[in-house]
């Protein structure tokens, strides 16, 4: 999978798509690595890394600024890494800075709805992560950026054409509604005046009348001054995505629920014609049971090489494991039964151990980059 | 109904009217509201388990296809039961709304999806509308048709703006019927003798230190402190023992050369060797977990033990209730070596 990776013609961006606790971030940041030692400039865009992966790559706090990873630990490394954190917040104020007229920017910037949407509301997270991709992009600067998604379904709501996008931010129907009662004018002192029909009066009175005023307020001047400008850019942001040299990966652990989630991300990528390149399934318990293996722990019982209480505590423990690698095997095979063929799935070992260093990275990196031959195991006879 | 041999921390949990199971995706939010749900029952309780959203794991568990809006009953005393917020909001309109053709086109407009989503907090106070009407039902006989209320609630991004609610909604809606509702289930949230958070975590970084953050934001700026905290999948201890001779380290740090003289396959005692060696670390860097959040918790910390397979089914989740119900019993899940047999 991604074995172009660092080959003319090769991908430009990588999308990492996958659902909470399955590694997403530290892939992502091992397929940026293995992009860099491929002689790549390289850049890693991640939400919320664990403390202990930047550690890893020794950039201290992530921060919205493109921090440069050393890779002095590696001889002759030709390429570059960078890692840089998403904050939803302030790229959307970015972008209501590049887009509106200067009164209006304090305007919306002040506005409660605004600010509420854009720090918590779903999906402008993920609208904003597609964004500063394109930004990115934009700069010109890099042979590779990989994009550690938002961990939710909504991180594929580009896809709907920007229109769905934007419809998070505006809705056009209520725009419709209001709008030409709203607009007093806004050159007038008083920007919205609230013409209050039978309608706007009821659901006043669910909501509040305040509220239904703030409301009115933020898509009025969203529609006025920035549609224009987020249209554009959504659709810019998909033709990026949809280009050939973008390749998107869907991580999983070899459970039940991250595995519907990737399959979810898979149908929704293919159906919209997006550059799939396949699944990566992250610690996976590999190690099968040695025939034999408690034929063998009898004889050092017997043979009396270590204290007996903790041979037995070696055969529980290893038993565990075994049966475990071997539920994930199940999984795994019907996973790979269910997937089309011609999709590579690649498997990721279990480590004993959290990642911790970067040849941890690159070891995952590596088994990206060049496993998951589509004919290769997993897949059912 | 005895709770007498019941796990303490557990008991006390159970015997609140409302607890609301939080936590980050995947953490296994839903295991932990069916075991309570289970424990409740086998204190004798009538339980109602909720589903939040869209979800359908737990009706699934009980061999359904979906988890209906009204509550179903699932075993003796447990019933199960979906909470929609728009429906829920639907619903609250059409009361609040006195021209019925007006509160139609309301709820039936788009605008209103729209309404039901930006405006932060109206969702979940929806739901907590509806769950405080289930808390409040009563038999003919005065007596509460559900004795507690688990809620498998929606992702912790959800449950701060949940917890938040009363002063981000009345900030932004100020006035109106809906505060004056909010102010109401804030006063019921907020009495501890009735309602519990618990908060489910996995031994990993992100998860442990959201948790942590989480715990310090629920009981600074909602004033609704975390009363139980779990654990999940915590790998068992099976590596301790009182004999301080057992080379534990020098045998999963070293290399296993020295015991390959007295047996004649080396590579599959390797291989057996990894395989313990893995449970061994992972024990030891949950180990390092448990430690940190017992020193940093404010509240009880109950571990639940890693069940080695990939799919939690009724019977895993009953074995962590019946561990609950009777706390001297051993764990299941690990098995006794044979080696002495």
């Amino acid at each position: 999978m991604l074995e172009n990776l660092g080959k003319p013609g090769g991908p430009r961006i990588v999308v990492c798509c996958g659902s909470g606790g399955v590694g997403k971030t530290t892939v992502s940041a091992a397929i940026g690595l293995y992009g860099a030692l491929s002689g790549l400039k390289t850049i890693v865009l991640t939400i919320d890394p664990a403390r202990r992966l930047s550690d890893v790559l020794g950039i201290g706090e992530f921060s919205d600024k493109a921090g440069r990873v050393s890779l002095a630990s590696f001889e002759n490394a030709q390429g570059e890494l960078h890692a840089m954190m998403l904050d939803a917040k302030r790229t959307f104020d970015q972008l209501v800075d590049r887009y509106a007229p200067g009164d209006m920017k304090h305007r919306i910037l002040s506005n409660r709805y605004y600010r509420h949407l854009s720090a918590n509301m779903g999906g402008s997270h993920e609208y904003m992560a597609m964004e500063k991709l394109y930004e990115i992009h934009e700069q010109g600067d890099w042979d590779l950026i990989v994009l550690d998604t938002p961990p939710s379904r909504r991180a594929l709501d580009f896809l709907d054409a920007p229109r769905r996008v934007l419809n998070l931010l505006g809705h056009p129907y209520f725009m419709k509604l209001l709008r030409p009662r709203s607009r007093v004018g806004k050159l007038g002192g008083k920007v919205f005046g609230l013409v209050m029909t039978p309608f706007i009066k009821a659901v006043s009175q669910v909501i509040g009348k305040q509220a239904m005023e703030d409301l009115v307020g933020f898509f009025s001047l969203f529609n006025d001054v920035l549609l224009d400008g987020f249209q554009k850019r959504a659709k810019a942001v998909e033709n990026l995505l949809s280009d050939p040299a973008t390749a998107f990966v869907a991580i999983t652990t070899p459970r039940t629920y991250p595995m519907q989630e990737a399959r979810y991300f898979y149908d929704r990528l293919v159906s919209h014609g997006m550059p799939f390149h396949g699944f990566i399934i992250n610690r996976v318990h590999t190690a099968a049971e040695p025939d034999g293996a408690r034929q063998l722990l009898r004889e050092l019982y017997d043979k009396n090489v270590l204290p007996r209480e903790m041979i037995r505590q070696i055969e529980a423990a290893s038993l565990l494991y075994y049966q475990l690698a071997k539920s994930d095997r199940k999984v795994i095979r019907a996973f790979a039964r269910e997937t089309d063929a011609g999709i590579p799935i690649v498997e990721i070992p279990m480590e004993d151990a959290e990642v911790c260093d970067m040849a941890g990275l690159l070891r995952i990196g590596r088994a990206v980059a060049q496993g998951g031959n589509p004919s290769g195991m997993g897949r059912g006879a | 109904m005895s709770t007498g041999v019941m796990h303490p921390d557990i008991a006390r949990l159970i015997g609140r009217r409302l607890v609301l199971v939080m936590g980050k995706g995947g953490t296994g939010k839903t295991t932990v509201s069916l075991a309570l749900a289970f424990a409740a029952e086998k204190a004798g309780k009538r339980v109602l388990l909720v589903e939040t959203e869209e979800g359908t794991a737990i009706g699934q568990v009980f061999g359904k296809t979906q988890t209906e809006e009204n509550p179903v009953p699932v075993t003796e005393l447990i019933s199960i039961a979906r909470v929609r917020p728009k429906a829920e909001m639907t619903a609250y309109t059409q009361f609040h709304i006195k021209s019925g053709f007006i509160a139609k086109r309301i709820t039936g407009s788009r605008l209103f999806d729209y309404l039901a989503t930006a405006t932060p907090g109206l969702k979940e106070i929806m739901t907590l509308g509806r769950l405080w009407r289930w808390e409040a039902a009563r038999q003919p006989d005065g007596v509460p048709v559900y004795d507690i209320i688990i809620v498998d609630a929606p992702a912790t991004g959800h449950v701060l703006n949940l917890l938040r609610l009363p002063k981000t909604l009345i900030s932004m809606i100020r006035v109106g019927p809906i505060v004056s509702q909010v102010k109401q289930l804030d006063v019921l949230l907020k009495d501890d003798r009735k309602t519990a958070l618990a908060l489910v975590s996995l031994p990993e970084e992100l998860p442990m230190r959201e948790s942590l953050e989480f715990m310090g934001t629920a009981r600074d700026e909602t004033g609704i402190p975390v009363q139980a905290f779990f654990l999940n999948a915590v790998y068992p201890d099976i590596f301790s023992s009182p004999n301080p001779e057992i080379p534990y380290d020098e045998l999963f740090s070293g290399a296993p050369g020295r015991l390959c003289g007295p047996v004649s396959r080396c590579a599959a005692l390797d291989a057996v060797l990894g395989a313990a060696r893995h449970h061994y670390a992972r024990r030891k860097i949950h180990e390092k977990y448990l430690d940190a959040i017992r020193q940093g918790a404010t509240c009880p910390v109950v571990e639940i033990p890693f069940f080695f397979t990939n799919h939690m089914s009724v019977r895993e989740i009953r074995q962590i209730a019946d561990q609950w119900a009777a706390p001297g019993a051993r764990p299941e899940g690990v098995p006794e070596g044979d080696c002495d047999a």
